[in-house]
């Protein structure tokens, strides 16, 4: 039952849709390429588009919970009857209107929790979850992610005397491993990358080589910062030098908002070692694609030639949308991680007409050398008329500009700004005049959704390509039955590198904060993308080891969670929990998936994976920036 | 392939001036290499600072092991008793090698110590603790270093070092019915609840252990029974008994009595060993034999004392004076290697059974050989009792004895409980391991490991030692102190360990007669008759090379880290299906009560065919129908 896209078709109707389109009950909120022409999903997952929105959020929640708990009714044969689609929503609400779950359970079109949570308590010194620890080789602190600094200072003194007993016997401590009767405790990662060690502790259930992958993100954004030569010239002179005073507040910001999002953020793209990719159609991307290259090679900046090395328009959430490469290079993923976290972290403030030229060191690029980066961040365009309709539901007082797109433009000469500024302008413009700002913009809010895709029983999945080293995903929904009037911004990157938040960002009851309610919602989605990214993290060591090597050349798992019977509950009045998830790598993709609840039935799961793939793979224009743009 | 091993205990040191003291051994494996003792206490002072610097981010309260990994060894590290390290660095050139199988080894070596020494904190004085541990851990670690496949003979089975494996004979053959009392009830009646040592004697243990030519597979292989609840100490000697019964591939008096090691043997010997099967060459060889006593690796670790004990006593013994050329005339003749087969061959099949430790054994042997004291614990009450081994064909019993029962050292309480012993064990071969039967071969394999009893059930076939043909030096059992004084004489070759002395064993059964007492386990000629009997084959995995049966366990042992780097809260269970395109596929099941492992290859197209019904709901219906079956049948116990 695969629906066969077909994209002219799709093109046709890129005219907003009308109310009277072939599904009314579908509010029309997804102007994603995917979301036209597919047939709804026989089983839905998001209800948003399979039934009207409540109209008064939290006074009459006809369906109370979006877990579908009840998935398993509609079998097989069922679905591919399209005619009984009506009675089996009809069945569905009937079901629904006995439910009979407690409220607070109301709010959740969630998973279940399954995992121990930390037991640290508050006053605790040291968190007992995670920490990060950079020192110098000589003992000296450079950031620890929590703990005082008498504190902190004793145990860097350990790890400094420790490394410098091996180093002399020519070694190196790489990890340390604790257990008990045979359950892994803590584990311990230590990265020597001389002049700079550092150390990542993690009670959770990351892998040695996700730790050390973690390492070595902390470690690019210093070098990004300080560039490995300039590092090594600083300690070269003299071993005990201090490097807490050559970094600036915002490094040490930045370093906390990288620690963060990496322990309670959604970051498969460390995980992955990958990017994320906007969804685009292939014929708006080839434009983007276009536009990038005819400014390049435009016979005005044709003398210039030469001085840009690549260009990159990306959308929040460190959604690559197009890149301009010269042939045979392209960029490391971590560089892009990098530059993308720069970008959505620290440059959001910039309006629309302000223009950064910067020095970074892409330290896999080549880390002992800057390059210089024309970033300018592309304007909320939402043109009134023919898309304000279709937009009517945003919010229009976009003052959090966390969601704006960005054009990077990098070059290796430092006196080449107003080159790039020239080149720059000219893609700015063309992309206002063609509407792709637009494009874009709605292109990172929705994404598509599960009901895109024929895949039943899902709750959401991420699909790698490995050949394109990027991946993509279901939208992210914050609880959205209650949210139509809130705020869509904080979609998907919340907690996400790419994404401003403020040191206590788990919790962000600022006093700032006007609207308490949305914090409760906003909150709540951090602590379900904590949750979902903990899965992530879970079935991906079911294909992988602790070095991150896979088990085999492919490899198919499934997991499933359940209630042990024989333990009493922890949490008497929490719903049953059966979870199931699967991953799946193959030598050209990898597939994490995670199930609704209450579904366990193993060959559906597999049937839908295997649609997903198929989808990817025959949308793999759309969702994946295939080559780029290369000159 | 080992570096060093280390075991200190940082509470005996109370100022930087005694650090020494915590240290009570250090034993490198890096031949002439001398460490100074500064440099052995800043070596366990590094394992400390981080054990010391990870306790700060948690409690550490409760935590075990530690491995840190250098980029050129791995460090392994449990606590034992609160406050004991025992540390062991494994060169990393040996990647192959997990941790978990290090881990395991520790575990085992340290059960086995107290097994037989008692725990290390009742001992009186740190000194008396370092002799006794070079003298158990060192060779331990020594014959490890010697033949690293000892390390992973277990498989992934070394993810629970604590848990002991169990045999499951096949109950319900046709002739037990007809048998009127079992041979369990005859046992409690004749040994445990009779007149005479109903007070000594504390519990009877009875193993199975068979050995490949008789039957291939695990299944049948361990504990088939023991008598008294509350054996807190049951893992313990289970796993001992296995680990004797493996790495000497099969236990004899000298085994037991802890007086065997492997040792290199000499480039001039390998020439000898060469021809070894030819036996007119062994004689002119004596002389060669003259040098070993320079080539034993650690000679220092074991009572040499011993055999000069024993020249004395033989001495005694016979009124002669002693001296070598006397020991080795009262060494039994050996008859040539051809008329021991001949007369295999000729002879029905007989049950052998004797003694292996027992006040039989010959007056001259130490009293390691007549009784084996172990350190028991039941009801967590740990005392000391006097063990004795028998066996019977291929099951070994162990009769533990309280220590104050002096009736073990009558020679005719010992008749009679032989006999005894024979009745029963007799009755067990009759009615659950008689092998006659057709028997199937499984094409799926399976291990439950229960966390409440402890009790492992596997039919995953272990990674037995298998000599790399590549490998430097060939090893040879030698039984330490006696062996080297027997080579010096011209006709003999083979070690004391791996033939028995009393010969006539398997002619007529005589227990006591035989010159030492000394015995072997197991009929020893079962090759030849292996022609008549088919050894049974327990599952598919027992057709495989040894060397993919390693990496399958390899693979097993990265499954089974999924489940111990788990973190879902205690009351969920986690069950996976993990598939490779290599063929395997493995169902896992991790919960509060049992952990189940089970394997099959899904290449095989009769399991993949017929898919049972009803499973479908869960992971384990899309194993193949007989997995599946053996799961309901589990679940329903």
């Amino acid at each position: 039952m695969v629906q066969d896209l077909c994209e002219d078709y799709i093109d046709d109707r890129q005219r907003p849709q009308s109310k009277t389109g072939p599904h009314t009950a579908a509010p029309s909120l997804l102007p994603s390429p995917f979301s036209v022409g597919v047939t709804q999903p026989t089983t839905s997952v998001d209800f948003t588009s399979s039934f009207p929105a409540p109209p008064q959020p939290f006074l009459e929640d006809l369906r109370p919970s979006n877990s579908s708990v009840y998935m398993d009714m509609a079998s097989e044969r069922q679905s591919t009857i399209t005619s009984h689609r009506d009675l089996e929503r009809e069945l569905m609400q009937s079901i629904r209107s006995l439910d009979l779950m407690p409220r607070s359970h109301a709010v959740s079109n969630e998973i279940p929790s399954i995992f121990e949570t930390a037991h640290g308590s508050p006053v605790d010194p040291l968190p007992q979850e995670k920490q990060f620890f950079i020192l110098s080789s000589a003992g000296k602190p450079i950031y620890s992610m929590h703990g005082q600094d008498e504190l902190v200072m004793g145990l860097m003194g350990i790890i400094y005397t420790v490394t410098n007993y091996f180093k002399v016997s020519d070694n190196k401590v790489k990890s340390m491993v604790n257990s008990c009767g045979g359950r892994v405790q803590q584990k311990f990662v230590f990265l020597d990358k001389s002049p700079i060690i550092l150390m990542a502790m993690s009670a959770r259930e990351e892998s040695v080589n996700d730790l050390l992958q973690q390492l070595d993100f902390l470690y690019s954004y210093l070098i990004s910062t300080v560039s490995r030569r300039q590092l090594t010239r600083l300690f070269s002179n003299r071993d005990n030098f201090d490097l807490r005073h050559f970094l600036t507040a915002t490094d040490f910001h930045n370093l906390n908002h990288i620690c963060d999002s990496i322990a309670y953020g959604f970051n498969p793209d460390f995980l992955l070692g990958a990017l994320r990719c906007l969804t685009l159609r292939k014929s708006t991307r080839q434009t983007l694609h276009n536009i990038m290259l005819s400014h390049v090679q435009h016979p005005e900046v044709a003398a210039d030639r030469g001085t840009i090395l690549y260009g990159i328009i990306v959308a929040p959430g460190g959604q690559l949308c197009s890149v301009l490469r010269p042939r045979g290079h392209t960029l490391h993923t971590t560089d892009l991680h990098l530059l993308f976290s720069l970008i959505f972290n620290q440059y959001q403030g910039l309006q629309d007409d302000q223009e950064l030229w910067l020095p970074i060191c892409f330290p896999k690029f080549n880390s002992s050398g800057f390059l210089h980066c024309y970033i300018r961040l592309l304007p909320h365009q939402i043109t009134q008329g023919k898309t304000g309709e279709q937009h009517s539901n945003l919010p229009q007082n976009n003052t959090d500009a966390s969601n704006k797109a960005a054009l990077v433009l990098i070059s290796a000469q430092r006196e080449s700004f107003f080159a790039m500024k020239k080149i720059g302008q000219g893609i700015v413009t063309e992309l206002l005049n063609k509407n792709l700002l637009e494009t874009i913009t709605a292109a990172s809010r929705f994404g598509f959704t599960m009901a895109d895709i024929p895949a039943k029983f899902v709750h959401h999945f991420i699909y790698k390509s490995k050949k394109h080293v990027q991946y993509v995903m279901p939208r992210l929904d914050m609880l959205n039955f209650y949210k139509s009037d809130f705020d869509l911004d904080s979609d998907d990157d919340n907690g996400s590198v790419f994404s401003i938040s403020d040191r206590n960002g788990l919790a962000s009851s600022g006093p700032d904060s006007l609207d308490p309610h949305l914090d409760l919602e906003k909150s709540k989605h951090k602590a379900y993308l904590y949750k979902l990214m903990r899965y992530y993290t879970h079935i991906r060591n079911n294909a992988v080891d602790e070095e991150g090597v896979p088990f085999n050349r492919s490899t198919l798992t499934f997991v499933q969670w359940s209630n042990d019977q024989a333990q009493p509950s922890e949490f008497p009045q929490g719903e049953a929990v059966d979870m199931l998830s699967l991953v799946w790598l193959t030598p050209t993709f990898e597939l994490f998936l995670i199930c609704n609840n209450g579904v366990s039935d193993r060959n559906a799961v597999l049937k839908s994976a295997k649609n997903i793939v198929d989808w990817c793979r025959r949308n793999e224009d759309r969702l994946f920036v295939k080559n780029g743009a290369i000159f | 392939m080992l570096q060093f091993v280390t075991v200190f205990n940082p509470s005996f040191s109370t100022s930087e001036d005694d650090a020494a003291k915590q240290l009570l051994l250090f034993h490198s494996f890096q031949e002439n290499e001398s460490m100074s003792l500064n440099n052995k206490l800043t070596q366990l002072g590094m394992v400390q600072a981080l054990w010391r610097f990870s306790g700060s981010f948690a409690d550490s309260e409760g935590i075990g092991e530690c491995v840190q990994e250098l980029d050129n060894a791995l460090l392994c590290t449990i606590i034992v008793e609160k406050d004991f390290f025992i540390t062991i660095a494994v060169a990393a050139t040996d990647r192959e090698t997990p941790a978990t199988y290090v881990l395991a080894s520790l575990r085992k070596c340290y059960n086995f110590f107290v097994l037989q020494y008692g725990s290390w904190s009742h001992f009186e004085s740190s000194k008396e603790l370092t002799d006794c541990l070079n003298e158990v851990l060192v060779p331990f670690w020594t014959e490890i270093n010697l033949v690293p496949s000892h390390l992973c003979y277990k498989g992934f089975l070394s993810s629970w070092p604590e848990f002991y494996k169990v045999a499951e004979l096949e109950h319900g053959s046709g002739q037990q019915e007809t048998v009127q009392s079992s041979w369990e009830a005859d046992l409690k009646e004749q040994i445990l609840l009779d007149d005479t040592s109903f007070l000594g004697i504390q519990d009877v243990l009875v193993y199975h252990l068979p050995k490949s030519t008789s039957r291939s597979g695990y299944k049948t292989h361990g504990l088939v029974r023991n008598f008294t609840p509350e054996f807190d100490s049951l893992p313990c000697v289970s796993n001992w008994i296995e680990h004797l019964d493996t790495i000497y591939t099969r236990l004899s008096s000298h085994v037991i009595a802890g007086n065997v090691q492997y040792k290199e043997i000499s480039e001039e010997e390998m020439a000898d060993t060469v021809p070894e099967n030819n036996e007119h060459e062994i004689e002119s060889t004596g002389q060669v034999l003259m040098n070993h006593g320079k080539k034993i690796y650690h000679n220092f670790t074991l009572p040499m004392s011993f055999a000069y004990d024993a020249v004395q006593e033989v001495g005694t013994m016979t009124g002669v004076s002693s001296s070598m050329a006397l020991l080795t005339d009262l060494m039994p003749k050996l008859p040539s290697w051809g008329s021991w087969t001949g007369a295999a061959e000729k002879k029905p099949k007989l049950a052998r059974s004797e003694f292996l430790i027992s006040p039989l054994s010959a007056d001259f042997l130490p009293d390691s050989y007549k009784v084996k004291k172990l350190y028991l614990s039941y009801g967590g009450v740990v005392d000391t009792f006097n063990c004795l081994f028998w066996y019977y064909n291929e099951v070994l019993v162990v009769l533990i004895f309280k220590e104050n029962f002096k009736k073990i050292w009558d020679k005719e309480y010992l008749h009679d409980t032989h006999f005894k012993l024979v009745h029963c064990i007799s009755k067990l071969y009759a009615s659950h391991l008689n092998y006659n039967r057709q028997s199937v071969t499984d094409n799926f394999c399976y291990a439950s490991i229960s966390k409440k009893t402890k009790q492992i059930k596997s039919s995953f076939p272990l990674c037995k030692f298998q000599q790399k043909p590549e490998s430097a030096s060939p090893l040879e059992l030698v039984v330490s102190g006696l062996d080297e004084f027997l080579t010096l004489g011209p006709n003999r070759k083979t070690s004391v360990a791996t033939l028995n002395p009393s010969q006539q064993l398997s002619d007529e059964p005589a227990p006591g007669n035989a010159t030492w007492g000394l015995s072997l386990m197991g009929s020893i000629f079962r090759k030849e008759q292996g022609d008549e009997l088919k050894p049974l084959v327990d599952t598919f995995l027992d057709y495989m090379p040894a060397e993919k049966l390693q990496q399958l366990h390899l693979d097993i042992v990265r499954f089974i880290n999924t489940l111990t780097t788990s973190k879902r809260s205690n009351d969920i269970k986690e069950e996976k299906l993990i598939k490779l395109n290599n063929g395997i596929l493995c169902f896992l099941c991790d919960n509060s009560e049992e952990t189940i492992v089970l394997v099959e290859n899904w290449f095989n197209k009769s399991t993949a065919k017929h898919k049972m019904r009803g499973g479908k709901h869960t992971l384990v219906g899309h194993m193949g129908p007989e997995a599946y079956q053996w799961w309901k049948k589990v679940i329903q116990l």
